[in-house]
């Protein structure tokens, strides 16, 4: 089938008037015959016939605007009924499309599909603009740039992936009142981190079991108390140890703790200041975190999490409201070994040694 | 003139070297051992030999496609020269040019040349620059009666003769380009004569008097050498063979080369050192001998030696090939 | 920084090397007494009477010649009078002075350079207004410059004094006038080298010589239209720095290559094949070039004008390329 396209006539031409269609539908056509009228700008040309054949279809229409190369006529070209040619693979119609080299390859990435794309290139070519609507309707993946993770990364992700599938993690939460934790911190100069890690400490006392590691199948329940600070790095997440805290005064755990978080962030830890921890704390009280559930430190037992500490209200038992300075801690534990009644109790007296500070 | 034993002997021996590396590589390449084309000089012997007597090494000289001769002449090694008519990595041109290019710089042989009349603006440039340097070497420009009639030609000589350069032009007028006589090509009987038109002292020889050919060249070397100019040496000589090895000859009769051969240079000189009583039958026969063994070295050394690898292909063109797409 | 023309930065590039490197001598015709055709030897009239020569109209021993004087040791540099007149003498350069190294298997070192001046000027007509750097693009065996400011020509005349390999260095002849900076300290500029003229987006334009300046002309009035140009000068031909080029068009996707000589089978052609081999999926239209119609020149003003390409003819095919 022969496609009449409206012709160019001069360099600048870009579109043109049909003005009158000689033949009509069904009529038969000599090449070189006069077939239609066209106007352009102040010319009008008569347009021959490319080829000899029957007019199958005419689509233009008289008085009507079409852009160069727009198909205005199908010519069914002389002696082509007979020949009736195999169905064209799809391939071939995929040929037929006219796209530039990079909106095809943009087209492929994306998964457009082409035959909704209207091409605004030269002879109804498509180009990587015609591809713009398209490209915003995904997702802008294009964007993404790709980071490798750094090593120390990839351990931290390994362990917590080991933590959260093999633990079965549970976590209880519990407000509480931090005002006057806080005012006997900063009397005795030293830092909430710290208070609180004295007082974790006396609680790990109390409740043995969660001072422990668990592999699965043994319990190893811990005499002495060694507490990770989980502490955040521009590398990553680091957890230093403060090594048997329950020997230790509130002053010394302060001091070794600056230290350790210091020597945290400049990198220079050494293995053994990060390995052997019973029990992990992780504040995430300076940043806008109020309650969260930490993933446990693998093989401990049981992790304490500490939120954001605020303003709050706090109803007294004569039902008294007051302002008080509120915080949530959170304690993820393993509920292989640890029932939940075991962790309401260790929050209960965690708490209760942080609302009645008697340092 | 008096010349030394050890001299004549050096000559006879030169020519016969060259005849039999020509024989012998007309031999190969019949066997279908050589590829491409060769072009032998058997007959005009006596011209490289006579001229080359008189230069140092390190003067220049250009030759033609019809070089072999000029090469072994100028000192050229068999073993390396084989080695580059089979095209081996080993030749001189590693492979590169082949019998009609083939050429050592270091020995003074400025190449071989595929075009005729080619090596003309090349000598004069030899000697241009020898010139500029304030040198006393020489250049020797070889080329056929026929490269006398290119552009190359007339370009070449005037330009040496208004710089006064050191070139020797030597024109080995065997009488046939190719297929054409120089009678039915050349305005003039005696090449020589053009060197009147361009100021140029002139002298056409017996090319195939090797004694001529040496003291004619000597002249003209001595007075190039010592800023006299150029000059224009026309030796006579006959092409014993074809063109090129496989050419069917149709051009001339086998009678007509009977003829010449008569007047052949080794034959001739051969009879002259009996006479002197230099050469006896078994020095002539251990030197005939001699050669055919240097020569069996050579065609060992070239079929035992390599080929070039074929990505060598893509190696010297240029000294520095950075950002250069092959 | 001072501004000196482009003759003088070549006066002054041969008048350093030939002072710094006493094998360098140069000839050719008409140089020696008024300093060459254009007056690019002018500084050298005098200063080296022994290196410094005129010879016969006899093209094929002149370029032969810088060959043999090459081989022998020493740099010939050789004026070309027209680059028409390469044509003449041109046995010598394609069939000797490119073949000669690769034939001998590197024996030799060619250390020669051919200048001269090239390009459309004044109705000089149809043998002397070619641009016909293609052919020695497309036979193997010689290195092509062509500068397009006196910057460049004096960095790449210095190189090319000093490099080991045949140089021929095409040099526009209405460029010759044009002014531009040239620092007083020594500076070589490496071949394969291109030099980003101006930076853009929307479509690189990749020109040498004349058409450099022809280009930076459109992109300056394309800018008002919102249209953001790259203007690539390759400043040399062989090696050509396809690898900046590739860049530029994975960033613009589109390319027109623009040059005096003529349109059919010019060396534009090859650089658009070469970027589509290499950078087919980055093209979004095909790649256009501008170039002379594919006639000789001929004489009366407006017939030169219409066959020689301009700013305008370099806006169109921007235009078209970004339809």
């Amino acid at each position: 089938m022969y496609e009449v396209r409206m012709p160019k006539f001069g360099l600048t031409m870009e579109t043109g008037f049909i003005e009158k269609w000689f033949k009509s539908e069904g009529e038969k056509v000599k090449k070189g015959e006069p077939l239609l009228e066209v106007s352009s700008e102040k010319i009008t040309n008569e347009v021959a016939s490319p080829v000899s054949g029957t007019i199958k279809k005419i689509m233009g229409e008289e008085g009507k605007e079409y852009k160069v190369g727009e198909v205005i006529a199908l010519i069914e070209e002389e002696g082509e009924k007979e020949e009736k040619k195999e169905p064209v693979p799809p391939k071939r119609r995929e040929e037929r499309i006219k796209i530039s080299p990079l909106a095809r390859r943009i087209a492929k990435e994306m998964n457009i599909d082409l035959s909704k794309v209207k091409g605004s290139g030269p002879g109804g070519r498509i180009v990587k603009r015609d591809l713009l609507p398209f490209l915003s309707a995904s997702t802008s993946l294009r964007e993404v740039t790709i980071e490798k993770l750094s090593g120390l990364r990839k351990v931290i992700s390994e362990r917590l992936s080991k933590s959260f599938h093999t633990a079965v993690t549970v976590t209880n939460i519990l407000e509480v009142d931090f005002t006057e934790f806080i005012k006997k911190v900063n009397e005795t100069n030293v830092s909430i981190t710290s208070g609180l890690i004295f007082v974790v400490s006396s609680t790990l006392k109390k409740f043995k079991k969660f001072n422990a590691h668990f592999d699965g199948d043994k319990l190893k329940i811990y005499t002495h108390v060694n507490i990770g600070v989980a502490v955040d790095t521009e590398r990553g997440l680091i957890v230093p140890v403060i090594k048997n805290v329950d020997s230790l005064s509130l002053q010394e755990i302060n001091n070794e703790l600056k230290e350790i978080a210091s020597k945290a962030r400049s990198g220079v830890l050494k293995p053994e200041e990060i390995r052997d921890s019973t029990f992990t704390i992780t504040n995430l009280g300076m940043m806008a975190t109020d309650i969260f559930t930490p993933v446990i430190n693998p093989p401990e037992v049981a992790i304490l999490g500490i939120g954001r500490i605020k303003k709050g209200i706090k109803i007294f038992d004569n039902n008294t409201l007051f302002i008080r300075d509120m915080g949530y801690i959170s304690l993820s534990y393993d509920h292989r070994v640890i029932d939940g009644a075991d962790a309401a109790k260790f929050l209960k007296e965690l708490a209760n040694l942080i609302e009645n500070p008697e340092i | 003139m008096e010349y030394s034993k050890d001299f004549l002997l050096n000559l006879y021996r030169t020519m016969v070297r060259i005849r039999n590396f020509e024989l012998r590589a007309e031999k190969l390449f019949l066997e279908g051992k050589l590829p491409g084309f060769i072009h032998l000089y058997i007959g005009e012997e006596a011209i490289a030999t006579g001229v080359m007597a008189n230069l140092r090494k390190d003067d220049y000289i250009t030759s033609t496609h019809r070089g072999h001769g000029h090469m072994i002449a100028k000192g050229g090694d068999m073993k390396r020269m084989m080695a580059e008519l089979y095209g081996k990595l080993t030749g001189y041109c590693k492979g590169k040019g082949g019998s009609m290019h083939i050429a050592s710089f270091e020995i003074g042989v400025l190449g071989a040349n595929g075009v005729v009349g080619g090596g003309l603006p090349i000598a004069v440039g030899a000697g241009l620059g020898i010139k500029i340097k304030k040198s006393d070497q020489v250049v020797v420009a070889f080329f056929g009666e026929g490269a006398s009639n290119t552009g190359a030609f007339h370009e070449s000589l005037n330009f040496a003769s208004i710089y006064k350069l050191p070139v020797v032009f030597i024109n080995e007028n065997n009488r046939f380009a190719s297929t054409a006589r120089v009678e039915e090509t050349t305005s003039v009987e005696n090449i020589s004569d053009r060197a009147v038109g361009y100021g140029i002292p002139g002298v056409t020889i017996d090319g195939n008097n090797v004694i001529a050919v040496y003291e004619t060249a000597k002249e003209a070397i001595r007075r190039a050498r010592e800023g006299g100019g150029p000059s224009l040496i026309e030796a006579k000589t006959y092409r014993l063979k074809g063109h090129f090895v496989g050419d069917p000859e149709l051009y001339r009769k086998k009678e007509e080369i009977e003829k010449f051969l008569s007047k052949e240079p080794i034959g001739r000189f051969e009879k002259k050192l009996f006479e002197m009583k230099i050469l006896n039958k078994n020095l002539r026969d251990s030197i005939w001998s001699e050669s055919e063994k240097e020569i069996d070295e050579a065609v060992k050394f070239a079929e035992e030696s390599p080929m070039p690898k074929p990505e060598d292909a893509l190696t010297d063109l240029f000294v520095d090939d950075t950002g250069y797409d092959y | 920084m001072r501004e000196i023309t482009f003759s003088e930065a070549l006066g002054e590039a041969i008048l350093e090397e030939m002072e710094r490197d006493p094998t360098i001598f140069t000839y050719g015709e008409d140089i020696a007494k008024q300093g060459g055709i254009f007056g690019a030897y002018k500084s050298l009239l005098g200063k080296f009477p022994d290196r410094i020569f005129d010879t016969p109209i006899s093209e094929e021993a002149i370029y032969g010649s810088a060959l043999g004087a090459a081989l022998v040791g020493m740099r010939p540099v050789v004026e070309f009078h027209f680059a028409d007149f390469l044509f003449t003498g041109i046995q010598s350069i394609t069939l000797q002075i490119e073949k000669i190294r690769y034939m001998t298997g590197g024996q030799g070192k060619l250390h020669l350079v051919l200048r001269g001046p090239d390009g459309v000027a004044q109705s000089a007509a149809a043998q002397h207004s070619e641009s016909i750097e293609t052919i020695f693009m497309h036979v193997p065996g010689i290195k092509i410059i062509i500068p397009s400011t006196p910057y460049d020509m004096k960095g790449l005349m210095k190189t090319a004094l000093r490099s080991d390999d045949p140089v021929i260095c095409f040099e526009h002849k209405r460029l010759y006038k044009i002014k531009g900076p040239v620092p007083e300290e020594e500076y070589l500029i490496p071949f394969g080298v291109a030099d980003i003229k101006r930076e853009g987006k929307d479509v690189t334009v990749v020109a040498m010589s004349r058409m450099v300046h022809e280009s930076l002309r459109a992109a300056n009035e394309l800018e008002k239209e919102g249209i953001s140009v790259e203007m690539i000068d390759l400043r040399t031909l062989v090696p050509w720095d396809k690898k900046r080029v590739i860049e530029s068009v994975k960033k613009t996707n589109h390319l027109v290559v623009a040059h005096e000589t003529w349109k059919r089978a010019g060396w534009g052609a090859e650089i658009a094949s070469v970027v589509q081999e290499e950078a087919f999926d980055y093209l979004d239209a095909p790649i256009l070039r501008v170039g002379e119609k594919n006639v000789p020149m001929p004489f009366s003003p407006p017939l030169e004008e219409f066959v020689t390409p301009d700013y305008k003819d370099v806006i169109k095919a921007i235009k078209k390329v970004l339809e």
